[in-house]
């Protein structure tokens, strides 16, 4: 029971960290479409950063730690092109990965849902 | 929570964008205002720049318009010896604003002020999805 279901609720959580995560990144790289310079980035794929727990980060024990700007989980996309004030967001691509995203979410959500209602059956209160 | 940073990351986009769109309706707006004393400087084209940059307080970062700055080129002369704004020898400074490029510019910030929307939309999808889970 430990590991079979709950661990399957368990991934599905992580996927759904993962793919918020994502979007946000994704967002950002939309909003930086004319930014000069911006180079697009992306998170590490989800079956990595599976492989060693969600990436850990330094703690903050004091109110003037300030949260780190650098991810380690994210890195900078392969620069395809460049457009003339060097900004290497391809929006076509980005918007992609953003409906990609957005399918892999409800995939998540819809297996932590049906493994809800599995837990519900057993408890007597399934619909 | 990501998707809601997800969410004003995208408003923060189309606020860079709309104050683009601004700047550009103030040039279109502006290209035929000469200077009122002689010889005077025109209206001067104005520019947009970004930049990416992080808001503590959400904790991720956000684009912003970095500055309104002026394009320096050279005015254009137009031999006008009627204009108030005439010199000696009866030319008058014209704004260097070029109306194809500042259509040009509209047409990109309105595609990626959609484009940002478009997230927008994907982005609170995602959340009433997750949402709907206490149903």
């Amino acid at each position: 029971m430990e590991n079979s279901q709950l661990s399957v609720l368990e991934l599905a959580d992580r996927r759904m960290r993962w793919l918020d995560r994502r979007q946000q990144v994704l967002a950002q790289n939309v909003a930086n479409a004319d930014t000069p310079g911006f180079v697009a980035r992306d998170l590490r794929p989800f079956a990595d950063v599976l492989g060693d727990g969600t990436g850990a980060s330094p703690a903050s024990s004091h109110v003037r730690h300030m949260a780190g700007t650098r991810d380690p989980n994210i890195a900078l996309a392969t620069v395809t092109a460049r457009g003339p004030n060097g900004n290497a967001v391809g929006l076509e691509d980005q918007l992609m990965q953003v409906a990609d995203t957005e399918s892999a979410q409800a995939t998540a959500v819809n297996i932590f849902r049906k493994y809800l209602a599995l837990f519900r059956l057993a408890l007597g209160r399934g619909q | 929570m990501d998707l809601s940073k997800a969410l004003t990351i995208s408003a923060r986009g189309m606020e860079a964008q709309t104050t683009r769109l601004r700047v550009i309706a103030e040039n279109l707006a502006n290209q035929d205002s000469t200077g009122a004393a002689p010889g005077a400087d025109a209206y001067r084209r104005k520019t947009v720049s970004f930049d990416n940059r992080v808001d503590r307080a959400l904790g991720a970062a956000t684009v912003r318009v970095r500055q309104i700055g002026r394009d320096r080129t050279d005015q254009p002369l137009r031999h006008d010896p009627s204009n108030p704004a005439a010199n000696a020898q009866g030319y008058v400074k014209m704004p260097n604003v070029n109306s194809f490029v500042e259509v040009m510019d509209m047409r990109e910030a309105q595609r990626s002020y959609s484009a940002n929307l478009s997230v927008l939309e994907v982005t609170r999808g995602m959340l009433n999805r997750a949402i709907e889970l206490l149903k």
